[in-house]
């Protein structure tokens, strides 16, 4: 299922490339939720995202790729379940934010097509997001 | 931070059919990853992040992080250190 672009992450968007003041944060947090309400623009928040301090399924940083000339560039970040997640959990959504722990903007949501079951400590899914400039 | 480039000979883009060979000749992927990462933790993302950026492997790797660039180059199976002839 395509990337969402919020209008909250559009309003950002523009700042980061034409603003002359101070650029937002950059969105390369990945964050997590079992909900799988579709998204829609002019939602700014992630209802059930797991923000849950220390556990594996919280936001967090994914690795930037981009190829020169081309438009797209993805994040991608692999959690591993650890003792403090709440399992076992189906994870139906994700999210780009540009602050850890549930702060900052959301700037995106994906709609998983296949959710993902996580049970066990030491559970992994690698998520890879691709954004494109159109 | 630490970052690795890849020459990239089959560059990939997105259009209204998904991913699609780009047409911009040979150029170069560039992965910037998060401070704090293990090895482990930027080889796995390079793996899984590579196929939406090429329908090739990497023609070579390099990095400012040398264990990183030697993992990546024997993960890829290529060779490590930017060709004198890429731009």
């Amino acid at each position: 299922v395509a990337l969402m672009l919020l209008n909250g992450g559009k309003d950002k968007l523009f700042d980061q490339h034409l603003g002359t003041a101070a650029q937002p944060a950059a969105f390369n947090y990945l964050s997590l939720t079992a909900n799988t309400t579709t998204p829609v623009a002019t939602d700014t928040t992630m209802t059930g995202e797991i923000t849950t301090g220390g556990a594996g399924l919280t936001p967090a940083q994914g690795a930037y790729a981009h190829t020169s000339s081309t438009n797209n560039a993805t994040l991608t970040k692999q959690f591993t379940t650890n003792g403090t997640d709440s399992l076992p959990v189906v994870i139906g959504q994700v999210g780009i934010r540009n602050a850890s722990a549930g702060g900052g903007t959301l700037g995106y949501k994906t709609l998983l097509t296949t959710t993902a079951t996580l049970s066990a400590i030491g559970d992994q899914l690698t998520i890879t997001e691709t954004v494109t400039a159109t | 931070m630490s970052r690795l480039e890849l020459g990239n000979t089959a560059p990939l883009q997105v259009s209204e059919h998904g991913h699609e060979p780009a047409d911009v000749g040979r150029t170069v992927t560039t992965i910037q990853f998060p401070d704090g990462w293990t090895l482990v933790e930027k080889l796995n993302a390079a793996a899984h992040a590579w196929p939406y950026h090429s329908a090739d492997t990497p023609d070579w790797v390099e990095s400012d992080d040398e264990t990183l660039a030697s993992a990546a180059a024997e993960q890829f199976g290529c060779k490590q250190g930017r060709p004198k002839r890429w731009r």
